[in-house]
C-alpha cells in the first residue's frame, strides 16, 4: 500500500510537474493568506500584516526547492532539461546534426537490415515442436541407403523417433491438364516426429508403410486451397498422380513447410520399403527427433557405433553417421556468408560511430568557451558530461528513428534482390528482435561513442579558456592525439571493407571468366515428362522421345535438338562409381564416382560442347549394338594420361557384375552442378543403350529435358515444343522452361547479392572516412592559420606549406591503410564463403585498395590545403 | 526578537506524525497548534515546516487532500496514513527511549 503511494507520487511528479508545481504555490498562497489573517488578528494594519507576513516568509523559494527536492526527482528534470538544451543547440547547427544523424542512420540501418536477415534465417527457430531436438542423421556425410535407415530405425536407443524422406516429383492429373507438382515420399514416423498436427483429417499409420495400403497422402494447406478448392470435406477425396489414385487422409495447416529445403513440397505419401530392404543406392534423407534427456554428442556418438556395426555387417568401408541439428542442415550453407554480412555492416556502424566522435570533437573544440561559462557558473564536470552525453544521446534517438525508415525500406530492397538460395528469406521482417537490437545498437553507438570526446572535451582550464576567447589556442595534445586515433580506426576500418569488397569483385570477375564447356546463347531446354500414361511404357517411351525430338528439330528457327536426363547447372547429378577395364575394382565406398548422363544423339552438337576426340552417338548405338560412353577430358586425362582412352572400357553403377562399355569420345569438360564448383568426372551413356533409363517404369526414367539451340534472335519456341508433346501423348507433362542463359544467370544471383552489398558498405565506409580525414584536415589547417602566417612571413615557401599540411594528414591514412591491411587479412578468413578463385590476403588487392585509399585521403585533404596556401601572411598574423 | 530553540534532528517529523494523529489539518494549522501545545516553546519555521510535509507525503507516512477550511479557502489537509500511525509508534518508541537517556545524563549531579 504504502510503496504503491510512493510509486504514484513519484510518477505524479514526473508527468505533472505543472500540476505538482501548482499545488505548492497554492499551498504557500494559502500559508500566506493565513499569516496575514493572523497579523490582522493581532491588531496589524492590513498592509502592515502583509509586509510582515511576506517577511516571515522572506526565504519561501527556498523553502519551495527543499519542497522540490523533497520529492527527489532531480535528476529526471536534469534530464529533461538537458534533452531541451541539445534539442536547442543541435538545432543552432544543422550542418553538424545532418552529418551526425545520416552517419548514424547509415550505420544503424545498414547493421539493422543485415540483423533482420541474420535474424530471420539463421536465429528464429524451425516452426515444429522443440524444433532444438530435431536432427538429421547422415550415412557417413550423404545421404543413407533404404537397407541402413531401416537398419538404424531398429537399433537406435538415443533417438525417439527417426524417419527417412525421398524426392518424388509426381504428374498430378487435373480437369484441364497434367501438371508436375513436388512430393515427398515419408516413412510413417516423419511427420509426427516434427511434432505439427494435421488440420484436417490424420498422418499415415505404420500399416500404410506396406504396398497396397500406400495410396494414401496428406496434403499442404496450398494444395487444398488450390486444387481441392478449400474443400472442408476433403479428407476422403481421391487425387491422381502419375496415373495410380491416392486418397486424401489429412491436411496440414498453412505455416507448415517441410522439410525446410524442399520448402514447396505439397504433398506427403507413404515411403514403401518393403521391396527394398537390401536396397544400397543412398536417396533418403534422415529426420530423427533427440530423445528428451539425450544431448546430442552422445546420440551422434551412439548412432556412429551402429553405423559402423551396420556397415562391417553389409560389407561397405565403415564410414559411421552424422548427426547434425536439423537448423544448422538448414541454414548451415548460408551462415558464414551472412555472418561476414553482419560483421561488414558492424564495421559500417563502428565508422559511423566514429564518425559522430569525431564530429562531436570537433564541435566541443569550437564550444570550449560555451562549456567554460557553464562551468564558471558553478556546473559540475560530471553535469557538463552530462549535458554533452545527453546531445549524444538525442543525436542517436534521431540517428535510430531515420536508420529505423532506412531499415524498413533496405529490408523491402533486400528481400528482393537476394537468392533463392538463402532459406526463410520471404520471412524477414523488422520484428521485435530487430527493433531491440537497432536499441542496442544506438545506445552503444551513442553512449561509447559519445563519452570518449565529453570527457576529452571537458578536460580543460576554465580561466585559460574564458580569457583566450576560445580562438587561436592551437590544439591541445590529447585531444588531437584522439582525433588522430580516429582518423586512423576510420581508415583501418574502410580499409578492411574495402579489401572485402575488392576481393568479393575479384571473385565476381573470375566467376564471370569461368569457361562452361558449352555455348549457352540460343539454348532452350524443358522437361518433358509421359509418367503414367500409355507413353511411358518401356516398349514406347524411346519410340516418343525420337518422334519428340524430330518434330522439335522440324520447329522454325531450331538449329538443332537433343535430349539428356538432367540439365547441367539447372539439372540435378548423380554420381556413380566407376572402374576401368583391366584395373582392379577398389573396395565398395572407397571407388571413384563420376556424373552419370544419360543423352539423345545431338546433344553435344546441340550444346556445342568440342569433341576432342572419337564420335558423338548415332541412331546405331541401339541397345543391340555394342555398349558404348563418351567420357569428359577431365576423366580422360586423369586415367588414360597417355590419350589412348578411345577403344578402352569402363564400368559404371554396380561394379560387382561390372557391365564394360567401350569409350567412342571424349568430350571437352562442362560445368555440371554449379557454376563454381571443381570440375569432376562425367560418363555420358546413350539413352537407347541405358537399362536404367530403358525398362525402368520408375518416374525418374519417364522424363527427359529436351534441348534445342535456335538462331539468335528466336523467341523461345516452349509452346511449339509443348504441343509438340501433347500431340504426341495428351497426358505428357512440360515443366521448367528456361533458357541456359537464365539458369546460368540464376548461378551468379547469389555472388551478385554479396558483392552489391558489401559493395555498398565499402563506400558507404569510404564516404564517411573520406569526410573524417576532411574535417579533421580543416580543422587543422584553420587552428594553425597563424602558424603557417607566421612561417611564410619568415620565409616558407608554400611548398614547405603543403608539405606540413599533408604531411599530418597522409601520415593518418597511412597508418590507418596499414592497420587495416593487417585487420583485412584477418577478415579474410572469414571472408572465404564468398570468394573464388582469389586469395583473402591477396597482396595485390591489399596493396591497390591501401593506395585508393591513400589518394582518397589526399583528395579529402584539398581544399583544406588550398585554403591553406592561400593565407595571408599578414591578416593571419593580424588575425589574434 | 528571540528565536525559539532548534528542534532536535528528526523530531520535527515525530512532533509533525503526533499532531496529524488527532485530526487532519492543514500546514498553518498544524505550526499554530504546535506552538499552542508546546506553550509558545516549540516554534516552527515555514522554511522547515513544508519541506517536511512533503518528505513525509513523498515517504507515504501522510497523505494529503484539498479542502476547503472553516472561511472557505481551499487548504492542503494532511492526514496520517495507516504505515504513518505504525511510523508514530515506533517514532514515539524512540523518542522516549531517547529522553530517558538524556534526562538520566543530565539529572547527574555534579561533583
Amino acid at each position: 500500500m504504502r510503496a504503491l503511494d510512493i510509486v504514484r507520487l513519484r510518477l505524479r511528479s514526473l508527468f505533472r510537474a505543472a500540476d505538482v508545481e501548482r499545488e505548492l504555490d497554492e499551498e504557500l498562497q494559502f500559508h500566506l493568506r493565513q499569516r496575514i489573517d493572523d497579523g490582522i488578528a493581532h491588531g496589524l494594519e492590513p498592509a502592515a500584516a502583509r509586509r510582515t507576513a511576506l517577511l516571515a516568509m522572506d526565504r519561501i523559494d527556498l523553502a519551495k526547492e527543499q519542497c522540490r527536492d523533497a520529492r527527489r526527482l532531480r535528476p529526471f528534470e536534469d534530464l529533461v532539461r538537458d534533452g531541451r538544451l541539445a534539442l536547442r543547440t543541435l538545432r543552432r547547427s544543422p550542418g553538424f546534426a545532418i552529418a551526425a544523424i545520416l552517419s548514424l542512420a547509415l550505420g544503424i540501418g545498414a547493421t539493422s537490415a543485415i540483423f533482420s536477415v541474420v535474424n530471420a534465417v539463421l536465429l528464429r527457430p524451425l516452426a515444429y515442436a522443440e524444433p532444438d531436438r530435431l536432427v538429421v542423421v547422415r550415412h557417413g556425410s550423404t545421404v543413407a541407403s533404404p537397407s541402413v535407415f531401416l537398419a538404424w530405425r531398429e537399433r537406435t536407443r538415443t533417438l525417439d523417433r527417426i524417419g527417412a524422406a525421398e524426392y518424388w516429383a509426381p504428374n498430378l492429373a487435373g480437369s484441364e491438364r497434367t501438371e508436375q507438382i513436388v512430393a515427398l515420399h515419408v516413412s510413417v514416423d516423419v511427420l509426427p516426429l516434427l511434432g505439427v498436427e494435421p488440420q484436417m483429417g490424420r498422418v499415415f499409420t505404420p500399416d500404410e508403410e506396406h504396398a497396397g495400403a500406400d495410396h494414401v497422402v496428406v496434403v499442404s494447406h496450398a494444395f487444398w486451397k488450390n486444387h481441392m478448392a478449400a474443400d472442408r470435406d476433403g479428407v476422403g477425396r481421391g487425387v491422381t498422380l502419375d496415373g495410380e489414385r491416392y486418397t486424401v487422409v489429412g491436411v496440414m495447416p498453412q505455416s507448415f513447410r517441410f522439410a525446410p529445403f524442399w520448402a514447396d513440397a505439397d504433398v506427403w505419401a507413404p515411403l514403401v520399403l518393403d521391396s527394398r530392404r537390401a536396397d544400397t543406392g543412398a536417396s533418403l534423407r534422415v529426420f530423427a527427433r533427440l530423445q528428451s534427456a539425450v544431448a546430442l554428442p552422445r546420440a551422434a556418438a551412439e548412432m556412429n557405433e551402429v553405423t559402423a556395426v551396420i556397415d562391417r555387417e553389409q560389407g561397405h568401408t565403415v564410414a559411421g553417421a552424422e548427426v547434425i541439428p536439423l537448423l544448422d542442415v538448414v541454414v548451415g550453407g548460408v551462415r558464414p556468408a551472412l555472418l561476414v554480412l553482419l560483421a561488414a555492416s558492424g564495421l559500417v556502424l563502428v565508422i559511423a560511430g566514429t564518425n559522430v566522435a569525431h564530429l562531436q570533437l570537433v564541435r566541443a573544440a569550437s564550444r570550449e568557451r560555451e562549456l567554460a561559462v557553464r562551468s564558471a557558473l558553478g556546473a559540475s564536470r560530471p553535469r557538463v558530461v552530462r549535458q554533452l552525453l545527453t546531445e549524444s544521446l538525442v543525436l542517436g534517438a534521431a540517428g535510430a528513428a531515420a536508420g529505423l525508415v532506412f531499415t524498413f525500406a533496405a529490408v523491402r530492397i533486400l528481400i528482393a534482390l537476394a537468392p533463392a538460395s538463402l532459406p526463410r528469406i520471404a520471412t524477414v521482417s523488422v520484428d521485435g528482435r530487430v527493433l531491440l537490437f537497432a536499441l542496442g545498437a544506438t545506445l552503444a553507438a551513442g553512449l561509447v561513442f559519445g563519452l570518449a570526446p565529453a570527457i576529452r572535451g571537458t578536460r580543460f582550464d576554465v580561466s585559460d579558456s574564458l580569457k583566450s576567447g576560445g580562438r587561436g589556442m592551437g590544439e591541445r595534445g590529447g585531444r588531437s592525439a584522439l582525433r588522430a586515433a580516429f582518423i586512423v580506426s576510420e581508415f583501418s576500418t574502410a580499409m578492411v571493407l574495402l579489401a572485402a569488397a575488392a576481393l568479393i569483385v575479384r571473385s565476381f570477375v573470375s566467376l564471370l571468366a569461368v569457361d562452361s564447356g558449352f555455348d549457352p546463347r540460343n539454348v532452350l531446354a524443358m522437361d518433358v515428362s509421359v509418367t503414367g500414361t500409355r507413353s511411358a511404357m518401356p516398349s514406347v517411351r524411346p519410340e516418343f522421345y525420337r518422334e519428340l525430338i524430330t518434330r522439335v528439330q522440324a520447329i522454325p528457327g531450331v538449329q538443332s535438338a537433343s535430349a539428356i536426363n538432367h540439365l547441367p547447372i539447372a539439372g540435378d547429378i548423380w554420381l556413380f562409381p566407376f572402374a576401368i577395364d583391366g584395373r582392379a575394382i577398389a573396395r565398395a565406398g572407397e571407388r571413384p564416382k563420376a556424373t552419370y548422363r544419360v543423352v539423345w544423339p545431338g546433344y553435344f552438337r546441340t550444346l556445342q560442347i568440342p569433341m576432342s576426340a572419337g564420335r558423338d552417338f548415332t541412331a546405331a548405338d541401339r541397345v543391340d549394338a555394342p555398349h558404348v560412353v563418351v567420357v569428359n577430358e577431365l576423366l580422360a586425362r586423369r586415367y588414360f594420361p597417355s590419350g589412348n582412352a578411345i577403344g578402352q572400357r569402363l564400368a559404371a553403377g554396380d561394379l560387382d557384375k561390372p557391365d564394360w562399355w567401350s569409350i567412342v569420345g571424349v568430350v571437352k569438360t562442362v560445368k555440371q552442378a554449379s557454376w563454381s564448383e571443381p570440375d569432376r568426372e562425367e560418363i555420358y551413356v546413350p539413352y537407347l543403350q541405358s537399362p536404367l533409363y530403358l525398362q525402368n517404369p520408375k518416374s525418374f526414367a519417364t522424363y527427359l529435358s529436351v534441348v534445342a539451340r535456335t538462331a539468335p534472335g528466336v523467341t523461345p519456341p516452349f509452346a511449339a515444343i509443348e504441343s509438340a508433346a501433347r500431340s504426341l501423348e495428351p497426358g505428357a507433362v512440360v515443366s521448367h522452361p528456361t533458357t541456359l542463359d537464365r539458369a546460368i544467370a540464376s548461378e551468379f544471383v547469389a555472388p551478385r547479392f554479396y558483392m552489391l552489398l558489401v559493395g555498398v558498405f565499402a563506400a558507404v565506409a569510404v564516404v564517411l572516412a573520406a569526410i573524417g580525414i576532411y574535417g579533421v584536415m580543416s580543422q587543422s589547417v584553420e587552428s594553425r592559420t597563424r602558424e603557417i602566417g607566421v612561417r611564410l612571413a619568415l620565409g616558407a615557401g608554400r611548398s614547405q606549406i603543403v608539405r606540413l599540411i599533408m604531411g599530418y594528414g597522409f601520415r593518418l591514412a597511412l597508418a590507418g591503410s596499414i592497420v587495416g591491411a593487417v585487420g583485412a587479412i584477418g577478415f579474410g578468413r572469414y571472408l572465404r564463403a564468398l570468394l573464388f578463385g582469389v586469395e583473402p590476403s591477396d597482396p595485390a588487392t591489399l596493396a591497390v585498395v591501401g593506395v585508393t585509399l591513400l589518394a582518397i585521403a589526399c583528395a579529402a585533404s584539398y581544399l583544406p590545403l588550398r585554403r591553406a596556401i592561400a593565407v595571408d601572411p599578414m591578416t593571419a598574423v593580424r588575425c589574434e | 526578537m528571540s528565536k525559539p530553540p532548534d528542534l532536535v534532528q528528526g523530531t520535527l517529523d515525530l512532533l509533525i506524525l503526533k499532531i496529524l494523529a488527532l485530526e487532519p489539518l492543514h500546514g498553518w494549522a498544524i505550526g499554530v497548534r504546535l506552538k499552542q501545545v508546546s506553550g509558545d516553546v516549540l516554534q516552527v519555521s515555514d522554511g522547515s515546516l513544508y519541506p517536511a510535509l512533503h518528505k513525509l507525503e513523498q515517504g507515504g507516512w501522510i497523505k494529503a487532500t484539498w479542502k476547503a477550511t472553516e472561511n472557505n479557502r481551499r487548504a492542503k489537509f494532511y492526514e496520517l496514513t495507516r504505515a504513518g500511525r505504525k511510523q508514530l509508534d515506533q517514532e514515539m518508541a524512540n523518542w522516549s527511549r531517547l529522553s530517558t537517556a538524556i534526562s538520566g545524563v543530565v539529572r547527574l549531579k555534579q561533583a
